[in-house]
């Protein structure tokens, strides 16, 4: 009974402190967060947020997801601001606002998520395998076909915890997205769903490429990962080109008979973005670009299906370009031809 | 509520000695305690004082106190404090080399935090709650004593665990 008069009397809050992202950078202060519905339970439109759970795989490679408890974020509202206890829940809530801010800005644009919301945010799930803890460039990651966040504590101290990113819940959250733009539903299965094949390492690659153009151009950063992580390899304003990485069929003959091998999807990845990168700067709007690029993976995926082939793996880049205005159709390509170095896009003939 | 709690402490020892037969014990500490923090358990060194009265059945008034912790960031700042008050019921059993224990009661926990960034605000957080721990105490020589408790104190939201080592001695 004290519990629930203790819980009846806690004012609701209209502000929570967070992680914020302005044009100073980062810094904590007080922020609205859309949707939210219970701060006791963390529960709201755009995420529910639970601690514990777990995601399994069974021997056929099927992902299965049990949600764990309600998270419940220890706090106070003082003159109307929730301040956490700690910075546990400092880290929730900036994860939650940016979750939001994310969906409400893909949505103006035309590339809503809402068939995945609210999505289930997982802290500290329990996992199939131990290396997928230590991938600290993976602390806050989003399961398709699960349709569930997984956040795990950074293993590397930083300024700005991967989950209070901005750009890094927007890339998370623009897996989602490629999913629903080339699978059609949140739990569906992923157009190619075989890792050992040149399809879905394309699509690996793929993936992480438009959850980096999501994130690059909704943040208006191209190097938005460091301010949680030195990762100068995701920069998207550098000159990597696909001379410069392991391509999927080069991967797969070289790793032939080696079950340890694995591919890098982020290498790849990275010069699709870098490629949207440079349409932005040509084009001044990253949004129109952004949207080019949504439509680009539709028509990938629309192709794709059935039978890969060789025109497969360069369409998603052929209709980026192609989605370019007329007028700065020649300086994309030129664009492309020195991100993609000798791969013929039927938008530049 | 320090300075009660030691009276208190105090008037109960000094009732029990009076009782006669009944064995009094106090002093209790070091102890690792996890609090839950929106879902995670962190380690929190604390310190803890007790007085007990009983023999087979036991009640043991404790007061629990964590080191305070000190945490910052970019943008933010604080330094935290967190004590605890219990009221539990003890039912050991053993032999005059290990004695084993059970105990359960009503607790009240405190966490006061105080932001220094963004900005000064204090935030204070009490919460009732239900303690229950099992243990081994170990009798020792010159009436001395060393006890292990494993225990769980529920709060608002969420559970804390704590281990805990302490000495003891009777009267």
């Amino acid at each position: 009974m004290i519990w629930t008069l203790l819980a009846c009397s806690h004012p609701e809050p209209d502000r929570w402190l967070a992680w914020v992202r302005g044009d100073a950078g980062y810094e904590v202060a007080p922020r609205d967060l859309p949707g939210l519905e219970e701060t006791d339970t963390m529960r709201g439109a755009y995420a529910v947020m639970r601690a514990g759970g777990s995601l399994s795989v069974d021997l056929d490679a099927n992902w299965s997801y049990e949600p764990g408890r309600p998270l419940q974020v220890d706090y106070e509202v003082v003159d109307g601001v929730a301040w956490p206890i700690d910075a546990h829940g400092l880290l929730s809530w900036s994860f939650y606002g940016h979750l939001a801010d994310t969906a409400i800005a893909l949505d103006a644009l035309g590339l809503s998520v809402d068939a995945a919301l609210p999505f289930d945010a997982a802290w500290v799930p329990t996992l199939p395998s131990i290396d997928i803890e230590l991938v600290p460039a993976e602390n806050a990651a989003y399961a398709a076909g699960q349709n569930v966040f997984v956040l795990l504590p950074d293993l590397i101290e930083a300024d700005v915890p991967l989950a209070a990113n901005a750009g890094v819940v927007a890339h998370e959250t623009g897996h989602c997205l490629f999913h629903l733009l080339t699978a059609g539903a949140v739990m569906a299965d992923p157009l190619f769903d075989d890792s050992t094949t040149e399809a879905g390492l394309f699509q690996a690659s793929l993936h992480e490429g438009f959850a980096d153009i999501v994130a690059t151009l909704l943040t208006d950063d191209p190097r938005f990962i460091e301010e949680s992580i030195a990762m100068t390899t995701r920069r998207v304003d550098g000159d990597v080109s696909a001379d410069d990485v392991v391509l999927p069929a080069q991967h797969l003959q070289d790793s032939e008979g080696d079950l340890l091998a694995i591919y890098d999807p982020y290498a790849l990845g990275t010069v699709f973005a870098s490629l949207a990168w440079d349409l932005r700067a040509l084009h001044g709007d990253g949004a129109a670009v952004l949207q080019i690029a949504g439509d680009a993976a539709e028509a990938w995926a629309a192709g794709a299906e059935g039978d890969w082939d060789e025109a497969d793996r360069w369409s998603f880049a052929d209709s980026l370009v192609a989605g370019m205005p007329e007028e700065l159709q020649s300086d994309a390509c030129a664009a492309a031809a020195l991100r993609l170095p000798g791969v013929g896009l039927e938008a530049c003939p | 509520m320090t300075r009660a709690l030691l009276v208190l402490l105090a008037v109960a020892w000094s009732a029990a000695a009076a009782a006669g037969p009944a064995r009094a014990a106090g002093v209790g500490l070091v102890a690792v305690d996890l609090r839950t923090s929106a879902g995670w358990y962190r380690a929190r060194p604390a310190a803890e004082l007790w007085g007990e009265v009983g023999d087979t059945w036991r009640l043991r008034l404790s007061l629990a106190s964590g080191v305070p912790q000190h945490e910052a960031g970019q943008g933010w700042a604080y330094a935290q404090g967190w004590q605890r008050v219990a009221l539990t019921g003890a039912w050991t059993a053993g032999t005059r080399d290990l004695r084993f224990r059970a105990e359960a009661g009503p607790a009240v926990s405190r966490v006061a935090t105080r932001w220094t960034s963004p900005a000064a605000v204090a935030v204070t957080q009490w919460a009732p709650g239900v303690r229950g721990g099992l243990g081994l105490d170990l009798p020792l020589a010159d009436r001395w004593s060393l006890g292990g408790l494993a225990a769980a104190t529920s709060r608002q939201r969420g559970v804390d665990l704590d281990l805990r080592v302490g000495a003891s001695r009777t009267w």
